[in-house]
């Protein structure tokens, strides 16, 4: 086997890298290993904090730089929430970020599974087709995906917003490989146990690499939801917004109202963390599942 | 009826010949082992039987019904996979109904079905885990009532013991014979646990490289080894093997073993032996015996001089290397006389199971 790490593995390489050291000397080595792992921590977070801090104060005290303000107040987050125009753009990236999740996770997984199960004529031209996709910037694509959009009549429309994400190459490439860490013997079982190949990938092979299935769905959902470049370029009406380019639009005709886009940057982090916490668990879970001997 | 019968099965994986050309009939009911080296092909025998492998060539027949094109689900098969297979996502009785509810059959059939399987394997207790929380020997199991299940016609085990170790390799053995008592079906069962394959079997088959090298009851292959391989492959410890020459004896040929060694060959019908000939001579541990009594009951002429070099004692009896005339020869003695390494001893030789094959062809001469 091997993907499907047991408990024991995980507690193992926990031990590896230094979490259950018990009494050990520490060595200078791991010293100055962890304070640069602190800085570069402190260095991630401090922006984000920053963001919280600002969002909690008046206007007039958003330059001074200090993290408690001195007069905190949700004031920022009942203006944004009661402005309407806000939760219509949460609700646009909620959706969007999740049908589209939604539909990666099912296309790559299924063409994923097909490539690494199936041994067809002309497999390794699909699947390096697949990959070559990947070699193309986001940049390069956008104007054909305008034209195209135009010629479809999908400009301002949510499936513009989507289409260019509903499968993706990277994804397709992931779930390939971590298939190969499925037996086939499970295969060979359910075939047996007179499941159709549907059934098989749906009922069988799906859950044995959930782990993976969490993995992209948090990549993916992230990445939709933060997604700017595109969403900026395929909508004119407001009404479509996703919240980043909302919030974009927000320090335009605001003229910079800093507490106002921290306060909105804060409050489109929750999905985000939600996501996290929910499909690590998944991760967890997937690596403990076991069906083979040992 | 559920006979099954391979006719001219040919495997190839793209340029590779895994199987050249095989035919095997199976009876109603038999209990047949497939025996052999690592990548002999067995379990690709046993894979074209389930339908998980397409025959290159050949027709494979379950009961009168040609399968070649036949779904594994339709063939009226079950199979029990060396690392058990077990779905890790269900429950002990999901895995063992999986392939009923994929079925659709009603919801107390099944339940029925379920329970009678656990009251086979003794898994009552066991329905509501998951196989991570089953030892090796219980997952074996489940494994097994996944396929008592479907009620098949033809039971295939690929190394169903390979994974456990070897006290329960022995009781499960006991087990699968107790089953087959009980659940009356052809079985095909592939190991390369020889005393799996002695204990089991109606029938053996001994394959070497995709080519049946024989079949036979387990007794039979023992007994009478068509050929080189089949004469070292079965049996523990392994068959001595003696290079020599037949010569002129006394009364009838002799065995000329070197060094001034000449055995007689006792007489047997069949046997196609000429003075002159280069034999490879094969004479099992058991044969060459060292106490006294047995050796009294062979003529004296069966009496040799050999050292001791080695004596491995394995509790009731004693593996013991020998040097006979320059040859390297295991016996068995009884530990209680076990003799030194390094001392002479006096060696019966019962020649009434000697085997002599030809060293070109390999095959059984006498
Ligand atoms: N899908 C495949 N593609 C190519 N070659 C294969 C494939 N499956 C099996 N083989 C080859 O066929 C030969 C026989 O394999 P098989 O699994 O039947 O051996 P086996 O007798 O079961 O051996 P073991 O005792 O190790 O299980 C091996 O040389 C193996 O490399
Ligand atoms: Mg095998």
């Amino acid at each position: 086997m091997t993907v499907q790490a047991t408990p024991v593995d995980a507690y193992e390489s926990g031990a590896r890298i230094g979490l259950f050291r018990g009494n050990k000397p520490i060595r200078p080595g791991r010293i100055v290993m962890w304070t640069l792992l602190l800085m570069g921590g402190i260095a991630m977070v401090m922006p984000f904090i920053f963001m919280i801090s600002t969002s909690l104060k008046y206007p007039w005290e958003i330059y001074d730089l200090r993290l408690i303000p001195n007069e905190p107040t949700l004031e920022n987050y009942i203006f944004v929430l009661a402005d309407g125009r806000f939760f219509r753009w949460f609700l646009n990236s909620l959706l969007i970020a999740t049908l589209t999740t939604v539909s990666v996770v099912f296309f790559d997984s299924l063409v994923g599974y097909v490539l690494c199960k199936f041994d067809f004529r002309g497999r390794w031209l699909v699947f390096i087709a697949i990959l070559s996709t990947l070699m193309i910037p986001t940049e390069m694509l956008v104007i054909p995906w305008y034209l195209m959009s135009q010629s479809f009549g999908w400009l301002d429309t949510y499936w513009g917003i989507m289409f260019p994400g509903i499968m993706t190459g990277f994804g397709t490439f992931l779930m390939k490989q971590f298939f190969e860490s499925v037996p086939d013997d499970f295969i060979h079982a359910a075939r047996i146990d007179g499941l159709n190949e549907f059934q098989i990938w749906w009922q069988v092979a799906m859950p044995l690499v959930t782990p993976a299935l969490s993995a992209l769905a948090i990549f993916v959902f992230l990445g939709n939801w933060t997604a700017f470049l595109w969403p900026l370029i395929v909508t004119t009406d407001t009404d479509l917004y996703t919240i980043p380019v909302g919030l974009a639009s927000f320090s335009v005709e605001a003229q910079v109202q800093w507490e106002l886009i921290m306060t909105g940057a804060s409050l489109a982090t929750i999905p985000t963390l939600v996501v996290f916490l929910v499909f690590q668990r998944y991760i967890i879970r997937g690596v403990v599942l076991t069906g083979l001997k040992g | 009826m559920a006979t099954v019968s391979l006719r001219k099965v040919v495997k190839r994986f793209g340029p590779l010949t895994v199987i050249p050309e095989l035919d095997l009939e199976i009876a109603h009911n038999e209990f047949v082992v497939l025996v052999g080296p690592s990548g002999c092909g067995k379990s690709t025998t046993l894979r074209m039987i389930a339908g998980l492998e397409d025959a290159t060539g050949g027709e494979i027949r379950i009961g009168d019904r040609v399968v070649n094109n036949v779904e594994p689900k339709y063939r009226n098969i079950a199979m029990v996979f060396q690392n058990y297979a077990l779905y890790p996502h269900m429950t002990v009785a999901r895995n063992i109904s999986f392939g009923l509810r994929a079925a659709k059959l009603p919801k107390a059939e099944i339940d029925k079905k379920v329970r009678e399987a656990a009251e086979i394997l003794g898994l009552e207790d066991l329905l509501e885990r998951r196989p991570a929380e089953l030892s090796g020997g219980q997952r074996q199991r489940v494994a097994m009532g996944r396929a008592i299940v479907r009620d098949p016609q033809v039971f295939l085990f690929d190394e169903p013991l390979s994974n456990l170790d070897a006290k329960l390799r022995a009781s499960m053995r006991v087990e699968i014979k107790r089953l087959h008592q009980k659940v009356r079906t052809t079985v095909i069962y592939v190991t390369h646990d020889q005393v799996e394959a002695m204990t089991l079997a109606d029938r053996i088959v001994i394959m070497k490289q995709g080519v049946i090298q024989q079949i036979g009851s387990p007794l039979e292959v023992f007994q009478k080894p068509h050929n080189l391989f089949v004469a070292t492959f079965i049996g523990s410890p392994a068959m001595n093997l003696l290079e020599g020459e037949i010569v002129a004896g006394g009364d009838g040929p002799a065995l000329a073993l070197g060094e001034g060694m000449v055995v007689p060959i006792p007489d047997r019908p069949g046997g196609r032996i000429e003075v002159g000939q280069k034999v490879t001579a094969g004479l099992r541990p058991e044969h060459l015996v060292a106490d006294l009594e047995t050796m009294s009951t062979l003529p004296d002429p069966w009496h040799l001089d050999a050292t001791v070099t080695v004596t491995e004692p394995l509790g009731s009896e004693a593996l013991v290397m020998l040097s006979l005339g320059g040859h390297e020869v295991t016996g068995k003695a009884n530990s209680a006389a076990m003799p030194e390494p390094g001392h002479p001893m006096r060696l019966g030789l019962d020649l009434r199971h000697l085997h002599l094959f030809d060293p070109e062809t390999e095959r059984a001469i006498y």
